[in-house]
């Protein structure tokens, strides 16, 4: 019982960053060619952090770290879907 | 005695923490719920950007120097909702001005300086709101205010991500319209988009009231007003990334047309002269529609001032980026257009129209053409010309940029250069341009600060409209952006 609350609790802090965190960890992989368990470590939190950094593509490339250099794309620059 | 109270404390311990348990998970759950409620009803997403740039500008010519000194601010506020996974909106607000410009009130509008508490009306701008829908996995359609301005390889410059569709090199304009794309192949490695650009350009002078261009036509009624002038676009694009040696690879080939664009017209589209000259309800004599009355003509003579000028404009351009060449940090770009513009007519043609008493026409005017066709003085023509555009960027290790640029234009080029940041067309520049920057991105990459240079070396005249001619003109720039994206 008391891992499904830390689970629940969990998934009801992060449930926002969740997404941003896959798109990254999978960016990492296909892009820098890491494993997901490194790219994990690399997803860091907070406003300055990896994965919002690059959600937000304010810059690009999107220094990941470990010489990781993320290639990204703002929403709404392209047409298409 | 001692294992059964210890029994009983221990089963009313577990089942009171059963039940702990039990209101904590309900608790959860509705702060869960709750959160997603929020998340639904909280769709839309903002951002934006601002941006103070000032430019030195000096134009030499004919041993005059002219010099301008503009401080500008750049101000947009984007929004994005993602309504569901197949359906999107991206919407932008812009605003741009030369800073604290007094010289507004010159022009019957009101001082800059208290804009906001002057009852003027909101003069945010609409630059983006389209909406992207996923037809099929394959298809997509994008409807309403467009991204095409700001394409490749604007990004460069500050060192951001791709911001817009278009090539800057292709139609530098914010346009209205529909897309059509179709994506036969994406995948990680590979992305290939075939797309038609719909986005007619109109000259439909409409009021609420339903008077189509009444003011226009002095008054008349009939005719055909609504005129519309179709606007297609042929687009390719390849993206390749990782690429072994690069980290992306970018190509767009891209087609534009439209043909019959009128220009410049005082009197309604397609009104015939004949009808003003002949309607009863202008008196038959010294009527001009849409400009000051010529006084001193003959009895029962209608002067009319307008344009009679339409062109065809079409461009091929293909543009090529590469991102982090030999993984050396070097961004690299090349574009080429080649533009044809075939013009019709004059503007500013001044048109006598001579009628008899009743209105009834006896003759059609004596056009007098005392102005130009778009980079021609003749009555019609067709003119060809090419562009190239080579940007070079390195990453330094320590996050700057550092980039070059060099643009030719030829005799009859006609690119239409409407939202670039600089000051003096150099996306048009009939000769050759040079542009070279610097960039320090700092606070976690939130602000940028550019400094930069231009030379534009003209080999001929600036402009649309009539012909092209030799120029000696040089216009320098330095300028200083700074840019906040948040």
């Amino acid at each position: 019982m008391k891992w499904i609350l830390v689970f629940l609790l969990a998934l009801s802090s992060f449930s926002a960053f969740a997404g941003a965190k896959e798109d990254f960890v999978k960016a990492v992989v296909d892009q820098c060619k890491k494993s997901a368990d490194d790219a994990e470590k690399m997803a860091t939190p907070g406003r300055t952090g990896t994965v919002i950094q690059f959600k937000l593509c304010q810059s690009s490339p999107v220094d990941a770290g470990e010489g990781c250099k993320l290639t990204c794309t703002k929403d709404g620059s392209n047409l298409g879907n | 005695m001692n294992k059964k109270l210890i029994s009983t404390l221990a089963v009313g311990a577990l089942v009171s923490g059963v039940a702990s348990a039990q209101d904590k998970l309900k608790s959860l759950e509705d702060r869960i719920e709750a959160l997603e409620t929020e998340k639904s009803l909280s769709l839309l997403k903002f951002g934006g950007s601002l941006r103070m740039r000032y430019d030195n500008i000096k134009k030499e010519e004919d041993n005059t120097e002219d010099k301008f000194n503009p401080i500008r601010l750049f101000f947009s506020l984007d929004a994005s909702a993602n309504v569901s996974p197949k359906l999107n909106f991206y919407g932008r607000l812009g605003s741009s001005y030369v800073i604290n410009n007094m010289e507004l009130q010159n022009n019957g509008q009101k001082l800059p300086t208290n804009a906001s508490r002057d009852h003027r009306g909101p003069e945010l701008y609409l630059e983006r709101a389209f909406l992207a829908y996923s037809l099929l996995d394959t298809v997509a359609l994008n409807a309403g205010r467009l991204p095409t301005i700001d394409g490749p390889p604007y990004e460069y410059y500050d060192g951001i991500s791709r911001a817009g569709s278009y090539p800057a090199l292709a139609y530098d304009a914010q346009l209205d319209g529909f897309a059509l794309s179709y994506t036969p192949i994406k995948n990680k490695t590979y992305e290939l988009a075939l797309r038609g650009i719909y986005a007619p350009f109109y000259n439909s002078a409409f009021d609420v009231n339903g008077d189509y261009g009444a003011a226009e036509r002095g008054g008349l009624t009939g005719g055909d007003l609504a005129e519309q002038t179709p606007f297609y676009t042929l687009m390719t694009e390849l993206t390749v990334k990782p690429a072994a040696i690069i980290d992306s690879f970018l190509f767009v080939g891209q087609y534009n047309n439209f043909s019959h664009l009128r220009t410049n017209d005082v009197i309604a589209r397609g009104t015939d002269l004949r009808l003003v000259a002949s309607s009863p309800s202008l008196g038959g004599t010294g009527i001009q529609p849409g400009g000051a009355l010529n006084a001193g003509l003959p009895a029962n003579t209608l002067y009319l001032q307008g344009s009679n000028l339409d062109f065809d404009w079409n461009s091929a351009v293909a543009a090529f980026d590469f991102k982090n060449v030999a993984k050396t940090n070097i961004d690299f770009s090349f574009s080429y257009a080649h533009t044809t513009v075939e013009s019709r007519g004059y503007i500013e043609q001044n048109t006598t129209i001579n009628t008899i008493s009743g209105g009834a026409l006896a003759e059609i005017g004596n056009a007098i053409h005392a102005g130009h066709g778009i980079l021609t003085d003749k009555a019609a023509d067709k003119n060809e010309g090419d562009a190239y555009l080579f940007t070079l960027k390195y990453h330094t290790p320590w996050n700057h940029h550092v980039g070059g640029e060099y643009f030719h234009g030829t005799k009859y080029l006609q690119l239409f250069e409407q939202n670039s940041d600089n000051l003096t067309g150099f996306y048009m520049t009939r000769g050759n341009a040079y542009h070279a920057w610097y960039t320090m991105p700092f606070a976690q990459d939130a602000m940028r600060l550019r400094i930069g240079y231009t030379l534009q070396d003209h080999d001929y005249s600036k402009g649309y409209y009539g012909p092209v001619t030799k120029s000696e003109l040089k216009e320098t720039t330095i300028y200083s952006s700074l840019r906040f994206d948040f």
